[in-house]
């Protein structure tokens, strides 16, 4: 399993020893790890909790392990709550934090992590595309589902398919929080197509705004939009002739359109698709929301 | 044989006088050297934002090489940096490389240095830097005194106690 080689040697010797001894039979999603509490094993369909309790020493090396002895260099990150590591995993980060007039300044103490298992699945997309390409043209495109349900799998699977290929345009993704192409130090780490470029990082409205201005792309992708900002930006965009294929959370199309900024947007005629994606039997299957 | 032990006996304590004075000659270069290093080290951090291993390998100029190097090594076979640190001067000490003449307040300032060294945010790291360098430069400015007092002193007082030693076996 190349996964668990990648990620072992950011763990501690203490849980790597109690990870050493699961048989991963079916395919991990999550392994979330708290404060003097189990280790729990998130699989697609089960979980298991181990018997190991993490410790708070467990933590700190642990945060150390994950920023490189360097919390100064994913400073930005941390205080967005996350560290992306070189195999493109992403690790979600909670604990206390230090707060000065309403913004977070740095991480105190990390007690709570949880590493999300990046995956490439090629073909994730494909049943996606049949709504998504149009006689050869790119629909504007929203996906919506719950959390994990995914959207990301099937966005970073669409952006190869549209970058490559029979399709062959220019991509751009606003990966906010290099979750998509899982960036580090501003390269992809999984495929994303042939002709994709990625702005790393970058708030994903301003980003939109300097990708069309700076790299004339026929497509933008963007992971979980939801601001009137990220609504603006996709707004401005589709009237730029630049097809936006985004995602969002919710459950449904009229959860979504509780949403503030969601339902002038859903209704602004801007996508020319709203797919929902729901979980069935552990496949992922998309159907068309509107 | 007489003649001969006046002249080893000169020798031995000058040689004792020569190396105490040396001694406080390398405690302050080293305390010079860590401190620009140190300064160094955080300037490339605030620039560049690269992982503190990254930083020590790609430190120019450095001035206490056979440090950072080891430290260098050191950090890929620990978890903890401040147990990578804790292991280099341990190591250096043993070899007799200079380190060992550095003293226990020095080393209190320089331990409490790597003990926070990559734990905070870019401003926490200025901050502790800081703090370390005007510790470094008040040591070394003591060093100095104590260097240009001391030095010459035990210099002198080697010499002259070898002769007298001499003067009296002869």
């Amino acid at each position: 399993m190349k996964w668990k080689q990648e990620l072992f040697e950011y763990f501690p010797q203490t849980i790597r020893k109690a990870l050493d001894t699961v048989k991963y039979g079916e395919s991990l999603n999550e392994i979330r790890l708290r404060v003097n509490r189990p280790i729990q094993l998130v699989y697609s369909q089960s979980e298991e909790l181990l018997d190991y309790v993490v410790s708070i020493a467990d933590c700190k090396l642990l945060l150390g392990l994950l920023c490189e002895h360097s919390v100064y260099s994913h400073e930005d990150d941390l205080n967005n709550c996350f560290v992306t590591l070189p195999n493109g995993c992403r690790v979600g980060v909670c604990g206390r934090f230090l707060c000065e007039g309403g913004s977070i300044k740095n991480i105190v103490e990390a007690s709570f992590f949880n590493f999300r298992i990046a995956r490439q699945c090629i073909g994730a997309a494909d049943d996606a595309m049949r709504y998504i390409s149009k006689n050869g043209r790119i629909a504007s495109t929203l996906i919506i589902s719950a959390p994990g349900g995914g959207k990301t799998t099937l966005l970073r699977d669409a952006a190869r398919n549209i970058a490559s290929g029979k399709y062959g345009k220019k991509v751009c993704i606003a990966d906010e929080r290099s979750e998509i192409a899982a960036s580090r130090h501003g390269i992809p780490s999984l495929d994303v197509g042939e002709r994709t470029d990625v702005l790393d990082a970058c708030p994903k409205a301003e980003a939109m705004r300097l990708m069309i201005r700076t790299m004339s792309p026929d497509v933008i992708i963007t992971d979980e939009i939801g601001t009137l900002a990220d609504a603006l930006a996709v707004m401005d965009a589709a009237s730029c002739g630049v097809s936006v294929i985004a995602s969002a959370h919710a459950q449904s199309l009229s959860e979504l359109k509780q949403r503030p900024f969601m339902r002038e947007l859903a209704d602004s005629g801007v996508f020319e698709n709203i797919l929902l994606l729901c979980r069935e039997a552990g496949r992922i299957l998309v159907r068309r929301a509107a | 044989m007489r003649f001969l032990l006046a002249f080893f006996t000169a020798v031995l304590c000058a040689v004792f006088g020569l190396r105490k004075a040396k001694a406080l000659t390398a405690r302050t270069k080293l305390l010079g050297f860590l401190a620009d290093d140190i300064n160094g080290l955080i300037n490339s951090m605030e620039y560049s934002r690269a992982p503190v291993l990254k930083l020590i390998s790609s430190l120019t100029p450095c001035r206490a090489e056979s440090f950072w190097r080891m430290l260098e090594e050191n950090i890929s076979e620990h978890e903890e940096l401040h147990d990578a640190y804790k292991k280099t001067m341990a190591q250096l000490k043993s070899e007799k490389t200079g380190f060992e003449k550095l003293h226990e307040d020095d080393l209190v300032v320089l331990d409490e240095f790597f003990s926070l060294l990559g734990k905070g945010s870019m401003e926490n790291e200025r901050r502790n830097a800081r703090g370390i360098l005007s510790r470094l430069e008040t040591l070394e400015k003591d060093a100095r005194q104590a260097q240009e007092k001391g030095g010459k002193l035990y210099s002198s007082l080697g010499i002259l106690s070898g002769l007298a030693f001499a003067i009296i076996i002869l």
